[in-house]
């Protein structure tokens, strides 16, 4: 195998790793305060493609362009989730949350399938099959746009948490439940931020993915999949640990399709996970819980 | 009696059932080999095995390359890992050493029909250095691997295909410029018979937009079979109709080959392929010379060289 085939392999890795790491931050930004782990990633994500899907469609909106729309919406939709449904059985253990995220995961399917229909349906921008080339290194646009974009909303997500009074009370959450009720802070209401938090970034995920896959109902449990390989491999509960996940499994699916058979790329990234459980359970950046 | 059923999976698994039950099947499209491997007396097949399928892409290929004056000296296969795909990609590898190709294998790639992306599959098929790509598709990969060569500015010689995607309209649609110059080698009609024309006709009136390929002729056929045997049976006793199938013998048709006739095994062994060229959302048939209406354009035109 060449040098440039596997160059360009791993640069193509890379963009779509930075994607992978946005998709898992939701995921990651939900478990790491509200402790509870969202099955219906994938099916939000989907919301998202097809929200960015009509807004190209009814306005001629560039799907990087829909991301704050989208990611406002989804926004919304994980704020009232939080708040009318999920805090009324997060007492209950966790088999019983999942069965309830699992429901709602179903009932998005479905809504999907009779909105939209079973069949694979994308965006055709005028750039999508235009390609940056440097010496023999080949890049398509979209997935350079697409990565640029991860890299803003991730950028924009860690500095909220980092900076702003919100999300620093929101991270006082994460820290110590108890310790935030007795300072008076509104915990029940940080909670639902952070659902919604979560969820504006699935959806800024589902905007800027859509530009690289096309979207169908049932494209969602491959991304709830990919979310939880990606976010274990990386620590749940860690923002930075998302995005290294979502570079790892990139780059290695890329490696692992030049070097052995593309088809076996997916085995390679859940072999990695495998790894990573028996090595370190906690992921790479991830804290020990005594 | 019933008739079916598209995919080689899918079909494998209806003959067994019309087998338990003696209900005859009549094979519209389907190219696994076990289908007609013996085990079944009601499943009669008009549509070419993959090994056929494979054997006669081979001699469609000699007969472009020889009108062209240009052949590739190296080829890779890229396949979806579904039945008919592995089937195909299998027929094609174990007899290219029958047929004196100026090619071989530099390698063949497997990818997952249901996949969202195709870009390491196709930069890997890059990769080779390979002159010809050939290809063994369903549609929506059929649509990605040619946009991924797109956007990684991957021109070979040329692509050929065994399977269907490249000739679906939704393909031809979808791609517009970039789908031309590709050739589908696979069971099609011979627009030359007399049938042929009077089945293209009534379709244009009835299909205006729709273009009439593999799954419409062999289906037809199909029917037409279906039709005889009942005629002859005189019943719809499955038994009898079954005993009429066997002595199917249908000389006026309308896909490229002789008279429709059955071996012991249930299997048309006389059909035949064409070589079928897009141009200009179209379908062109090149080869055999006797199913031809055009000429092959061959080596393949750049990207953004097309008009």
């Amino acid at each position: 195998m060449d040098t440039v085939t596997v160059i360009n392999a791993l640069v193509s890795g890379l963009l779509t790793g930075l994607v992978y790491g946005l998709s898992a931050l939701g995921l990651s930004v939900i478990f790491g305060v509200i402790r509870i782990v969202n099955f219906a990633h994938g099916e939000l994500m989907v919301v998202g493609m097809f929200l960015a899907l009509m807004l190209f469609r009814w306005f001629g909106l560039d799907p990087l362009w829909s991301v704050p729309i989208c990611a406002a919406l989804l926004f919304c939709v994980g704020y009232a989730l939080q708040h009318f449904v999920v805090r009324r059985v997060s007492y209950l253990p966790d088999h019983m949350q999942f069965l309830l995220l699992a429901g709602i995961a179903i009932m998005i399917v479905s809504g999907c399938l009779v909105i939209f229909g079973p069949d694979a349906q994308g965006v055709q921008l005028d750039y999508a099959l235009d390609s940056f080339a440097i010496g023999n290194l080949i890049v398509d646009k979209v997935r350079v746009y697409a990565a640029i974009a991860a890299i803003v909303v991730a950028s924009l997500l860690l500095l909220f948490f980092k900076y702003s009074a919100t999300g620093r009370a929101i991270r006082a959450c994460a820290d110590n439940y108890l310790g935030a009720r007795v300072v008076g802070l509104n915990v029940d209401r940080l909670y639902a931020l952070t659902f919604g938090i979560g969820a504006a970034c699935i959806g800024a995920a589902g905007c800027i993915i859509l530009l690289l896959v096309q979207v169908h109902p049932y494209l969602a449990p491959a991304y709830t999949l990919l979310a939880f390989v990606v976010v274990i491999v990386g620590g749940m509960g860690s923002l930075f640990g998302a995005l290294l996940g979502g570079i790892m499994i990139g780059v290695s699916e890329e490696l692992a399709s030049v070097v052995l058979q593309p088809s076996l790329k997916t085995a390679f990234s859940f072999g990695l996970l495998i790894v990573v459980l028996l090595l370190r359970p906690q992921g790479l950046l991830g804290r020990v819980v005594r | 009696m019933i008739i079916g059923c598209y995919d080689s999976g899918i079909t494998s698994a209806v003959a067994q059932v019309c087998e338990a039950k003696s209900i005859p099947l009549v094979v519209n499209v389907a190219a696994a080999p076990q289908i007609t491997d013996g085990r079944f007396k009601t499943v009669f097949r008009n549509f070419p095995t993959g090994p056929m399928i494979a054997s006669d892409a081979f001699l469609l290929q000699k007969e472009v390359y020889a009108i062209a004056g240009k052949a590739p000296k190296s080829a890779v296969l890229l396949h979806a890992n579904d039945t008919f795909g592995t089937t195909q990609k299998d027929a094609s590898v174990n007899l290219i050493g029958k047929f004196d190709m100026p090619y071989k294998f530099a390698d063949v790639i497997s990818y997952d029909p249901a996949a969202r992306d195709l870009s390491a599959e196709v930069r890997k098929a890059k990769g080779s250095n390979a002159e010809l790509l050939w290809i063994i598709t369903r549609l929506n990969d059929a649509i990605m691997i040619v946009q991924e060569m797109v956007k990684q500015r991957w021109v070979p010689m040329g692509i050929v295909s065994t399977g269907p995607g490249p000739y679906d309209d939704p393909f031809l649609k979808q791609l517009g410029k970039l789908s031309d110059d590709i050739i589908n080698m696979v069971p099609w009609f011979d627009p030359n018979k007399p049938m042929s024309k009077a089945m293209i006709a009534a379709w244009a009136k009835k299909f205006p937009d729709r273009t009439l390929n593999t799954s419409v002729s062999h289906s037809f056929e199909a029917t037409l079979i279906a039709l005889d045997a009942y005629k002859r049976a005189g019943s719809a006793e499955p038994a009898k109709l079954i005993e009429a199938l066997q002595k199917t013998n249908i000389a006026e048709n309308v896909t490229v080959g002789p008279a429709i006739t059955f071996n012991e095994k249930g299997q048309n062994v006389k059909t035949r392929n064409s070589a079928i060229q897009n141009r200009g959302g179209k379908l062109v048939s090149v080869a055999p010379k006797e199913a031809a209406v055009g000429k092959p354009i061959w080596p393949m035109r750049p990207w953004n060289a097309r008009g």
